[in-house]
C-alpha cells in the first residue's frame, strides 16, 4: 500500500510541477475529497483542474482521493476517460464526495488509429469503428460476418456457409487493384489473422480508409486497414462474464427440388429440340415415375430430392464465453475462454470412427495483463489465440465435390442406395454371401452420387491452431519533458494446421443394371470388379499430425517515441517510430518488411487540425533501388462548430466538421517474387535458360487518396450525419503483361509495375437517437456507399477490338460475354432465317438464343465477345439498423444489402443436361416456348456438343474444342442485388439489488438472435451474396439462437 | 535522474539511427535456390550452357531455321512446295498455302512448337535473339575461360543474331534489329526497318562474327586434313568462313529486286566484294566442291564435308517413319499413312539441261534442242544434266530395293503390281500426282532401300558462294566481269559449278549480256540448291519471279506403258504425255501479299509502329 501510495503521489506530483507556482501566487485554500463510480467504487486518475485555471490540476489517488487548491467560489472539473466530465462548485466545502457517471458513448469518443489511438473530435482521417458489444450481440460466431452492414465502405461477401470456412471476403471501398483488394488486418498492431477471433474478445474494430490513417502502413495500407483491438482490464473489482448460446441453423436459397417426372419430361423435349426421339422415354417410363407400379421400379425410375435426403432441417450451432476483468494499481486483467460450435447440415455417416460430417469447433482464450511496474512504466502482455478443429467428408472431387453432387445430381438418375429388401428380390450370383444395404456407384455419372460421397467413408479432421503473443513495455518519461514516451514491442504470431484424422477409404458400391434384369441375367456390378478402386477392409487411419500448408509464423517488433502534450489551447502529439516484420510461411522464403513511421499533430482549440503522416516502407519483394517506399499524407479538419459565430445556432447544430485528407499508401503485395531477378534453370535438354525477363525496376504499387469529410450532429449529437466522398488514383500496379509483349522482346517478362485505375465514391452514415422517457429509448441508424472503378492501364494489346479491352471497364466486369439480341430468343422459323446464327440453321430450334452481332461483320465469332455491364464487386452496399430499449428489453435490427451486385450462374442452373447428365434447376423450366415469351431460359437442348449455344455458354472448357467460353449477358451473367435481414437481437436484462439478492448475480440477460433471416432478391436459385454461382456452394445458414448472459 | 534518463534517450535515438542505417540490410535478401544471374555469367562452363542452348535447347532451337520441313497435325509441306518446283503428295497443309490462303501456313511455318516438329521459327528466332543479346552483354563477366573461348562464343552470338534475323527476313521480310535485351523500362513497340538497312545490319553482325571468329583462330573448327579433318567437337557450329558466306547471301539479298526497289548498283557491287571474300577465304581454309561421285555426301550418308560451309547432321536416321522423312518420302517408300512427299512437276524437271547444256526450259527451247538431236520427248530422262539423277526418282529408274521404278500407268488406265504410285488403301492421297519423287536429301532411305542412312543438313555450302558471286558480279560488272581484285567473272563461277557436276559450259548464245546470262543463272540456282531448304522459294520471291510462277500452270508427265513394246515413236515402250496437275493441285498468285508469311493476328495486335505485311 505505501508503495502504491507513493507511487500516485508521484504521478500526481508530475501533473503539479508546472502548476505548483501559479497556485501558489492565487489566494487559494486547499480541498480534499473523493471521486468514486456509481456504484461507489473509488476512481483513480481522474483529473482534476480549476476552470478558467487550466494550468491548475491534480488526479486522484488509488483509493480515490484528492486534495487540491482552489479559490473560494471556484469550480472545479473532473474528468475521466469513460466518464461523463463533472463539475462542482467548491462552495467552502472541504471534504466532497464526487459521483462520476460511466459514459458508454465516451468510449467511441477515443478512434484507434495507426500505431495509436486518438480523441474523436480531433480525428481528421476517415475512419469508422464499431465496438465489440455490438459483435457480440449480433449472435455470429464468425467476426467477419459480424462486421457486415455496421461499418460504411466496408463490402464483406460470404460465399460459403461450411462450418469453420464461412470467412467472408472484406474489401474496404470496393475492389482496388488487379492483385489484391484484402485490406491490411490488424490484431492489437501486428499483422494478423482475425477471422476466428472470439466477439467477446474484441474491444473495438476501426477501419482506416483514407490516405491520412493508412500511409503511416505505407506499402501495405493501400486497400485500407482493420484494426482490431482486444479487451483489456478495467481497475475495479473482478468482473465475471458468462454467456451461453445455442439453436440452430437451416440452409437457406438452396435449389428447389424438380421431381423427375418433370425432369423426364423436360428431356424429352430436349431430345425432340435435337431430333434424337429414338432416346426419348416414353409414357409408360414417364408414369413410372410419376407411380412406380412396384417398389422395385422405385428405384429403376426414382426421385430424389437430394438435398433433403442428405440434410437434417437443422444443424446445431453453439456458443459459450467466460470472460473476467477487473484490477489494482498494479495489474488489470482481462481474460476470456470462449468455445464456438457449428454442426452439420448433413445426417452424415458415423461410426464411431468415421465421421464424415461437416462440424467445427473452436476454442479462443486470451488473458491481457497491464502492470504498472513503476508509476511511469507500463508492461503489458497479451496471449490470446484460438484452436479450431474441422471435420469434413473427402468427396472425390474435393471441397467443391459435395455441392456440386448435390446441385448437379439428377433426381431421375439413380436412387441413394439400395436397401437391404433389393438383395432380397434381386439376388446377386457372384455375391450370394452379401445382404444389407447396399452402397450405389456413380459410375456412368458426370457428377456422382452423393450419397455415397457422404457414405463411403472418407473424411479429415483439420486442426488449426492460432497463437498470437505481444509484449509490450511503455516508459513515459514526463520528468524529461511532459507527453514524452518510450515503447518498445515485440510480438509472435504463429499459425498450424494440422490434419488429424484421415481415412481415405472406398467402401464398395454397386450398381444395378436393370437392363440386365430384363434379359435375365446378374444385373449387379460391384464398382471394384470393373477396375474401380475400393478397399475392401476398410482402415481407420490416424493422419499423425500432417502439417497442412498455411503454416506461418509472423515475427514483428517496434520501437516508439510519442509525445503528447496541451499548452492551453494548443495541442501538440508527436510519433516515431520503427518496426520489423519477418514472416515464414510454409516453405516459403521468409517474407521481410520494415518501416519507420511518423506522425504529427496539432489540434487548436479542437478547432483547428493538422495531421501530417508518414511511412517510410521497405520489403524484400522489390529490387535494391526500390526497396523503400515513401508514403506521406496530410490533412485538416476544421470544426466550425467551435467557432464563436456558430454558437447561436449551437443549441440545435450541435458539430460541424470538415476534414480533408490527400496522401500517397501503397500496396506491396505481388503474386510473384524476386521479380527483379532473372531466374535461370536447367531445360529438358540440360542447357541453362532464363525463365521469364527480370522486372528490374519492380517497386510497390501506389495509390494516390483523397478524402473529403462532413461530420454534421444536431439536437445534442442526437441526430448525426457524417459524408465522405473520396476518390483515388491508383497506379505501378503489377501485372502481367503478356498481351502487350511483342514477340521480339524473346521472352515473357515478370509482371511491371504497369496497371492504373481510378475510383471515386461516396460514404452516407446517419444516425438517430431518441428518449422518449427514461423507459423507453429508440434509435435508428444506416450507412451506405457507393463507389466505381475505371482501369486505366491494363494488359490489352494495342491493337485489340475497342469492346473486348480492358481499358475503361470496373474492375470485376466480364470481358468476354455475348449479348442477346432483340427480345433475345429466336422466336420462330423466319427468325432463324433472316437472324445471323454461329452456327448453321439447322444447329438451332425455335426459343434458342438469339445472338448479337456485335461487330455488325455479319458473322457471330469471337470478336462479338464483349465486355458486359456490371462487375463482381458491388459498387453499392449499404446497411441500416434500428432497434429500442424499453425497461430491460433491448431490440436490435441489422439489415445489409448490395446494389448493382452480379453473379456468374453457370452450367448447373444453365445447362441442365450437361454432359448428359439429368439435373434440372427452376431455370430450366422456365423455357422459351410461343406461349411462354417472357421465359428466362432459351430452349432445352440435351446434346451438348454439337450446340451452339452451348458453346457459347462456357459449356466448352477447352478452347481446343472450339468453345468461346463467353457468359450470356442475363444468362449466366446475373444481376443478384439483394437486402437481407442479417441479424435480429431481442434481449432482456435484469438487474439492480433484486437480482443480486435473489440470484446473488449482478446482473442476467436473456436474449434471442436470429441471422440471415430474409432475403430479399430476383436471384432465381443461390444465394446472391455468392460470386460464382457455378456449381453451388455450401449454403449459407439461417441461425436462430437463444442465450443467456450472466454478470457477476 | 533526469540526467541519466538523457542518456537513455540519446541511446535510445542511436540505435534508431543504427538500425535505420542497416534497414538496406535488413532486407538484402534473395533466394539461394536456383541459378543466380552471376552463376551463369561467370563461370564459362554456364555460360556456354546459357548460350549453347540456342542450338540444342529444349525450349527452343536453332535448327528450326535448319533446311526445312514443316509439320502440322500429320500434315508435312516444304516451302519448296509452295512454288512450282513439286507438289506434295499429301496436300492437305500445302496446297490451301499454294493457292493464296496464307493463313494456313502461319501456325505451322512460324508457331508450331509441338515438341515432334519445333519449327516455331518466329518464336524460338526471338527468344535466341534474346539470348544472344545476353550473351553479348555478359561476355565480360565470364572468370574462366580463356580469350580465345571467349571470342568463340561472341562471335557465334553476334552470327546467331544476324542468322536469327535474317531468316526470319527472309520469310517475314523487314523487322526491328534487335541488338540489346529489351527489359521492363525499354521501348518495345519497334517500328521495322527499311529492307536494305535491315540486312546491312545483318552483314555487320555476320562480318563482326568473322573478325571473332577469326581472332579466335577459327575460320574453320577442324584440320584441314589429318586428324580431326571434318570431325571437331563443335563441328555443327559456325565458323568465320560461314560468317563471310552469310554476309554475302545477306547483302545478295540487300541488292536483289524485291529489296533493292531503286536497283542501286552499289548494292551488287558490295554483294560481289562480300562474296568474293568469302569464297576467297572459303577457298583459302580448304574448304573445296566435291567431285561429282561424292556429291550426295553433302546432303546424306557422310556426317560432314568439305564442302559444306556449316552443316547440322541429324545422325543417323534408323527408321524412315519419323516426321522429318516423311515429310520428303512419299507413302510407296515408307508405307507409313501419314508420309508426304516432294514430288517434282514437270516444270522443275525441264529446267534440268541436256548434257550438252542446251536449256528445255520453254517449248521454243526444247523445240530448239530437238531439233539439235539433244532431246527425244519420248525418251526424256536420257542424256540430261547428271545431277537430274541424284534429285528425281523417275520412271524406270533404277532403285535400290525396287528395281526400275513404277511410275507409269498400263494402257488401260491400270496400275502394275509394284507400281509406286499405288495409294494406300481406302485414301485418296499420299502418291506422286506428277510421275516423279525427289530423292536428293534421302537418297534411297525407304522401307525396301536403305533403312539407316546418316541426313545431314547442308545450311550453306561452298556452290552457293560461287553462284551468289556469279549473280552479284553479272548485276554489278556484267557476265565477264569480275570484282575488284577477283579472279573470276560471273560466267567462270556458274561454269566451275556446273563443271563438277560434269556439266559443260554455259552456251556462249547466254553469256553475252547480264540479261541471257541472268537466266541461266537462274536456272542454275534452281538446279544446284533444289531442295535444300527454301533457296527457291526465297530466290524467285527476291527476284520478283514469284507473281509470274505463280500465275503459270504446273505440269506432270504420264508415263504410259505401250502393250506393245517400244516402237520407233516410243522407243522407251512408254508414251510420254505431259499434262496439267488437277485444279487442286495447281499454284496462283493471290496478291503481292505472298511474297512474304505472315505473323499471327495476337501478334500483330501487339505492334503498333510496325507495319505489318498484306494478308492474303
Amino acid at each position: 500500500m505505501k508503495l502504491k501510495t507513493a507511487l500516485a503521489i508521484a504521478l500526481a506530483s508530475f501533473f503539479l510541477m508546472g502548476a505548483g507556482f501559479s497556485a501558489i501566487a492565487q489566494k487559494a485554500s486547499p480541498v480534499s475529497g473523493r471521486v468514486v463510480d456509481s456504484a461507489g467504487e473509488p476512481l483513480i486518475g481522474v483529473a482534476i483542474t480549476v476552470q478558467g485555471a487550466s494550468a491548475v490540476g491534480t488526479i486522484t489517488d488509488l483509493d480515490g482521493n484528492f486534495t487540491i487548491s482552489a479559490p473560494q467560489g471556484a469550480t472545479l472539473l473532473f474528468s475521466s476517460l469513460g466518464f461523463q466530465d463533472t463539475t462542482l462548485r467548491v462552495d467552502g466545502r472541504k471534504d466532497i464526495v464526487v459521483v462520476m457517471q460511466e459514459d458508454s458513448e465516451l468510449l467511441s469518443e477515443v478512434v484507434v488509429v495507426g500505431y495509436g489511438v486518438q480523441k474523436k473530435e480531433s480525428v481528421v482521417g476517415a475512419i469508422t469503428q464499431v465496438k465489440g458489444e455490438s459483435l457480440v450481440n449480433s449472435g455470429m460466431s464468425n467476426i467477419t460476418n459480424a462486421i457486415g452492414g455496421k461499418l460504411s465502405g466496408v463490402t464483406t461477401l460470404q460465399t460459403s456457409g461450411q462450418p469453420g470456412e464461412n470467412d467472408a471476403e472484406i474489401i474496404i471501398r470496393g475492389v482496388s487493384s488487379f492483385s489484391n483488394s484484402a485490406p491490411l488486418v490488424l490484431v492489437d498492431g501486428v499483422e494478423r489473422d482475425f477471422s476466428s477471433i472470439d466477439p467477446n474478445e474484441v474491444s473495438n474494430i476501426s477501419v482506416l480508409k483514407d490516405a491520412s490513417a493508412t500511409a503511416v502502413f505505407g506499402a501495405k495500407g493501400a486497400n485500407g486497414v482493420i484494426i482490431v483491438t482486444t479487451k483489456s482490464g478495467l481497475e475495479g473489482k473482478p468482473k465475471m462474464d458468462f454467456s451461453y448460446s445455442s439453436g440452430f441453423s437451416s440452409p437457406i436459397n438452396t435449389p428447389k427440388h424438380v421431381d423427375s417426372y418433370t425432369t423426364m419430361s423436360l428431356l424429352n423435349t430436349a431430345m425432340m429440340n435435337d431430333q434424337l426421339f429414338s432416346s426419348m422415354a416414353s409414357e409408360r417410363v414417364l408414369s413410372e415415375y410419376r407411380n412406380p407400379s412396384s417398389a422395385l421400379n422405385a428405384l429403376r425410375y426414382p426421385d430424389v430430392d437430394w438435398l433433403r435426403e442428405m440434410t437434417r432441417s437443422f444443424a446445431p450451432t453453439m456458443n459459450a464465453n467466460v470472460n473476467i476483468s477487473g484490477g489494482t494499481d498494479y495489474v488489470k486483467y482481462f481474460t476470456s475462454i470462449g468455445y464456438t460450435y457449428e454442426g452439420s447440415i448433413f445426417k452424415g455417416y458415423n461410426d464411431g470412427k468415421v465421421d464424415s460430417g461437416y462440424k467445427y469447433s473452436r476454442v479462443n482464450f486470451r488473458t491481457n495483463l497491464d502492470f504498472n511496474v513503476t508509476s511511469s512504466t507500463l508492461v503489458s502482455i497479451k496471449l490470446g489465440g484460438n484452436v479450431g478443429i474441422k471435420n469434413k467428408p473427402q468427396p472425390q472431387d474435393g471441397d467443391e465435390g459435395m455441392w456440386k453432387y448435390i446441385f448437379g445430381s439428377s433426381s431421375a438418375k439413380f436412387p441413394m442406395y439400395y436397401p437391404a429388401w433389393v438383395l432380397e428380390q434381386v439376388p446377386d450370383a457372384n455375391y450370394p454371401q452379401d445382404s444389407g444395404d447396399r452402397l450405389i456407384s456413380e459410375a456412368d455419372q458426370t457428377t456422382g452420387n452423393p450419397y455415397y460421397q457422404m457414405m463411403k467413408g472418407s473424411f479429415i479432421e483439420l486442426t488449426d491452431t492460432k497463437v498470437f503473443s505481444d509484449l509490450i513495455a511503455n516508459q513515459k518519461l514526463d520528468f524529461i519533458t511532459p507527453g514524452l514516451s518510450v515503447q518498445a514491442k515485440v510480438s509472435l504470431s504463429t499459425y498450424y494446421k494440422y490434419s488429424t484424422l484421415r481415412t481415405e477409404y472406398n467402401r464398395p458400391s454397386w450398381y444395378l443394371d436393370f437392363t440386365r434384369l430384363d434379359e435375365g441375367q446378374n444385373p449387379w456390378r460391384r464398382t471394384g470388379d470393373t477396375g474401380y478402386y475400393f478397399v475392401a477392409n476398410p482402415m481407420y487411419t490416424n493422419a499423425d499430425n500432417v502439417l497442412q500448408g498455411g503454416y506461418y509464423l509472423d515475427l514483428y517488433y517496434d520501437a516508439s517515441v510519442n509525445y503528447n502534450r496541451t499548452f492551453g489551447n494548443h495541442t501538440v502529439t508527436g510519433l516515431f517510430l520503427f518496426n520489423r516484420q519477418e514472416q515464414d510461411k510454409g516453405s516459403d522464403f521468409p517474407y521481410y518488411n520494415e518501416a519507420l513511421v511518423a506522425r504529427a499533430t496539432y489540434d487548436y482549440a479542437h478547432k483547428y487540425l493538422v495531421e501530417v503522416n508518414m511511412g517510410y516502407t521497405g520489403s524484400e519483394r522489390f529490387s535494391p533501388e526500390n526497396r523503400f517506399g515513401f508514403f506521406p499524407s496530410g490533412a485538416i479538419g476544421w470544426v466550425v462548430s467551435e467557432e464563436k459565430f456558430f454558437k447561436p445556432i449551437k443549441k440545435w447544430f450541435s458539430k460541424l466538421k470538415f476534414r480533408y485528407s490527400d496522401g500517397l499508401v501503397g500496396s506491396d503485395y505481388a503474386n510473384n517474387r524476386w521479380l527483379y531477378i532473372s531466374e535461370f534453370s536447367k531445360d529438358a535438354n540440360g542447357y541453362i535458360v532464363e525463365d521469364k525477363g527480370a522486372n528490374e525496376y519492380v517497386q510497390w504499387e501506389q495509390a494516390r487518396k483523397r478524402d473529403l469529410g462532413i461530420e454534421m450532429a444536431f439536437f445534442d449529437h442526437a441526430l448525426t450525419f457524417n459524408m465522405d466522398l473520396f476518390d483515388e488514383h491508383r497506379d505501378k500496379m503489377l501485372i502481367s503483361v503478356d498481351n502487350n509483349t511483342p514477340m521480339w522482346v524473346g521472352n515473357t517478362s515478370k509482371e511491371l509495375n504497369k496497371g492504373e485505375i481510378k475510383k471515386h465514391g461516396i460514404e452516407l452514415e446517419a444516425s438517430y437517437n431518441h428518449t422518449v422517457n427514461q423507459n423507453l429509448k429508440l434509435f435508428v441508424g444506416g450507412n451506405f456507399s457507393f463507389n466505381e472503378n475505371r482501369i486505366l492501364y491494363a494488359d490489352d494489346a494495342p491493337f485489340a477490338l475497342s469492346h473486348q479491352r480492358k481499358i475503361g471497364t470496373p474492375l470485376g466486369a466480364q470481358l468476354s460475354g455475348v449479348y442477346m439480341a432483340g427480345d433475345g430468343y429466336l422466336s420462330s422459323v423466319d427468325d432463324i432465317h433472316s437472324n445471323i446464327l454461329p452456327g448453321s440453321v439447322s444447329d438451332v430450334v425455335i426459343g434458342d438464343y438469339k445472338f448479337l452481332d456485335y461487330t455488325a461483320d455479319g458473322i457471330i465469332d469471337r470478336d462479338d465477345l464483349a465486355r458486359m455491364e456490371g462487375s463482381l464487386y458491388p459498387p453499392i452496399a449499404y446497411g441500416f439498423n434500428f432497434g429500442a430499449k424499453w425497461k430491460g428489453f433491448d431490440l436490435n435490427v441489422q439489415f445489409q444489402g448490395y446494389g448493382q451486385k452480379w453473379v456468374i450462374y453457370d452450367q448447373m442452373y444453365q445447362w441442365e443436361f450437361y454432359k448428359g447428365n439429368y439435373r434440372t434447376h427452376l431455370s430450366s423450366l422456365d423455357y422459351w416456348t410461343p406461349a411462354n415469351r417472357d421465359a428466362t431460359h432459351g430452349a432445352v437442348h440435351y446434346s451438348a456438343s454439337s450446340f451452339v449455344n452451348m458453346s457459347w455458354s462456357g459449356y466448352n472448357e477447352s478452347a481446343t474444342t472450339g468453345g468461346y467460353n463467353a457468359k450470356i449477358m442475363g444468362q449466366s451473367w446475373r444481376r443478384a442485388d439483394y437486402l437481407r435481414l442479417k441479424e435480429v437481437s431481442l434481449s432482456y436484462t435484469l438487474d439492480g439489488k433484486a437480482v443480486k439478492n435473489f440470484l446473488g448475480v449482478k446482473s442476467l440477460r436473456a436474449y434471442i438472435t436470429g441471422n440471415n433471416l430474409l432475403t430479399f432478391t430476383d436471384l432465381l436459385e443461390g444465394d446472391p451474396e455468392s460470386k460464382y454461382l457455378v456449381w453451388g456452394d455450401y449454403p449459407h445458414m439461417r441461425t436462430i439462437k437463444i442465450g443467456v448472459q450472466i454478470g457477476m | 535522474m533526469k540526467k541519466n534518463a538523457l542518456h537513455i534517450i540519446l541511446s535510445l535515438l542511436v540505435i534508431l539511427a543504427g538500425t535505420t542505417s542497416c534497414l538496406k540490410e535488413y532486407l538484402d535478401r534473395a533466394p539461394e535456390a536456383g541459378l543466380s544471374d552471376s552463376d551463369v555469367f561467370t563461370k564459362y562452363a554456364n555460360f556456354k550452357s546459357y548460350f549453347y542452348s540456342v542450338y540444342n535447347g529444349a525450349n527452343f532451337t536453332l535448327r528450326a531455321h535448319y533446311p526445312m520441313w514443316f509439320h502440322g497435325n500429320n500434315q508435312k509441306l516444304t516451302l519448296e512446295a509452295l512454288t512450282d518446283m513439286c507438289d506434295m503428295s499429301r496436300i492437305q497443309r500445302s496446297q490451301p498455302g499454294k493457292m493464296g490462303d496464307g493463313s494456313t501456313l502461319i501456325w505451322a511455318i512460324g508457331y508450331n512448337d509441338e515438341s515432334a516438329s519445333r519449327t516455331a521459327k518466329v518464336s524460338y528466332s526471338w527468344k535466341i535473339i534474346r539470348v544472344c543479346n545476353t550473351a553479348i552483354a555478359n561476355i565480360d563477366r565470364i572468370q574462366d575461360a580463356t580469350a580465345q573461348e571467349k571470342e568463340d562464343l561472341l562471335a557465334q552470338a553476334y552470327f546467331v543474331r544476324a542468322y536469327c534475323h535474317f531468316e526470319l527476313f527472309r520469310l517475314y521480310g523487314s523487322l526491328p534489329y534487335v541488338d540489346k535485351v529489351l527489359g521492363a523500362n525499354d521501348e518495345w513497340d519497334l517500328p521495322r526497318l527499311e529492307d536494305v538497312e535491315f540486312c546491312k545490319r545483318c552483314a555487320d553482325d555476320f562480318q563482326t562474327a568473322a573478325d571473332h571468329f577469326k581472332s579466335a583462330a577459327l575460320m574453320r573448327r577442324d584440320p584441314v586434313s589429318g586428324s580431326g579433318h571434318l570431325a571437331a567437337t563443335d563441328q555443327d557450329k559456325p565458323n568465320g568462313v560461314t560468317a563471310l558466306a552469310f554476309k554475302g547471301r545477306a547483302l545478295l539479298y540487300a541488292a536483289s529486286p524485291l529489296s533493292n526497289t531503286t536497283n542501286d548498283p552499289e548494292l551488287w557491287k558490295e554483294a560481289a566484294a562480300a562474296n568474293w571474300e568469302a569464297l576467297n577465304q572459303a577457298l583459302a581454309n580448304g574448304y573445296i566442291l566435291l567431285p561429282f561421285a561424292n556429291y550426295t555426301n553433302n546432303f546424306y550418308g557422310t556426317k560432314y564435308t568439305d564442302e559444306q560451309l556449316w552443316a547440322y547432321t541429324t545422325g543417323s536416321t534408323t527408321n524412315y517413319n519419323n516426321d522429318r522423312v516423311q515429310a520428303f518420302v512419299g507413302y510407296p517408300f515408307s508405307n507409313n499413312a501419314f508420309s508426304s512427299a516432294q514430288c517434282p512437276t514437270q516444270n522443275f524437271v525441264d529446267k534440268f539441261e541436256t548434257k550438252n547444256g542446251y536449256p528445255l526450259n520453254t517449248e521454243a527451247d526444247r523445240a530448239a534442242a530437238v531439233a539439235a538431236g539433244e532431246y527425244n520427248e519420248q525418251d526424256p530422262f536420257k542424256d540430261r544434266d547428271p545431277r537430274f539423277g541424284a534429285v528425281v526418282i523417275y520412271n524406270q529408274k533404277d532403285l535400290r530395293g525396287y528395281g526400275a521404278a513404277s511410275l507409269y500407268v498400263n494402257e488401260d488406265g491400270s496400275l502394275p503390281t509394284e507400281s509406286l504410285l499405288r495409294k494406300r488403301e481406302g485414301s485418296t492421297d499420299g502418291v506422286s500426282e506428277t510421275f516423279y519423287y525427289e530423292q536428293k536429301r534421302t537418297g534411297n532411305l525407304s522401307s525396301k532401300g536403305e533403312q539407316n542412312v546418316i541426313i545431314t543438313d547442308p545450311i550453306i555450302r561452298l556452290a552457293e558462294v560461287y553462284l551468289n558471286y556469279a549473280e552479284a558480279v553479272n548485276e554489278a560488272y556484267g557476265p565477264s566481269g569480275s570484282a575488284p581484285g577477283a579472279s573470276l567473272t560471273a560466267v567462270d563461277a556458274v561454269n566451275t559449278v556446273r563443271e563438277r557436276a560434269g556439266m559443260p559450259g554455259v552456251l556462249s548464245q547466254f553469256t553475252g549480256s547480264a540479261d541471257a546470262f541472268r537466266d541461266r543463272i537462274k536456272n542454275e540456282r534452281a538446279v544446284e540448291l533444289c531442295f535444300e531448304g527454301y533457296h527457291y522459294y526465297c530466290d524467285i520471291r527476291r527476284w520478283k519471279d514469284a507473281p509470274a510462277i505463280g500465275r503459270s500452270r504446273l505440269y506432270g508427265l504420264r508415263a504410259t506403258k505401250l502393250s506393245g513394246g517400244a516402237t520407233s515413236a516410243y522407243p522407251t515402250g512408254f508414251r510420254y504425255e505431259r499434262f496439267a496437275l488437277p485444279e487442286n493441285r495447281q499454284i496462283a498468285w493471290k496478291n503481292d501479299g505472298m511474297y512474304y508469311i505472315q505473323f499471327q493476328t495476337s501478334d500483330l495486335l501487339k505492334m503498333k509502329n510496325y507495319t505489318p505485311n498484306q494478308t492474303w
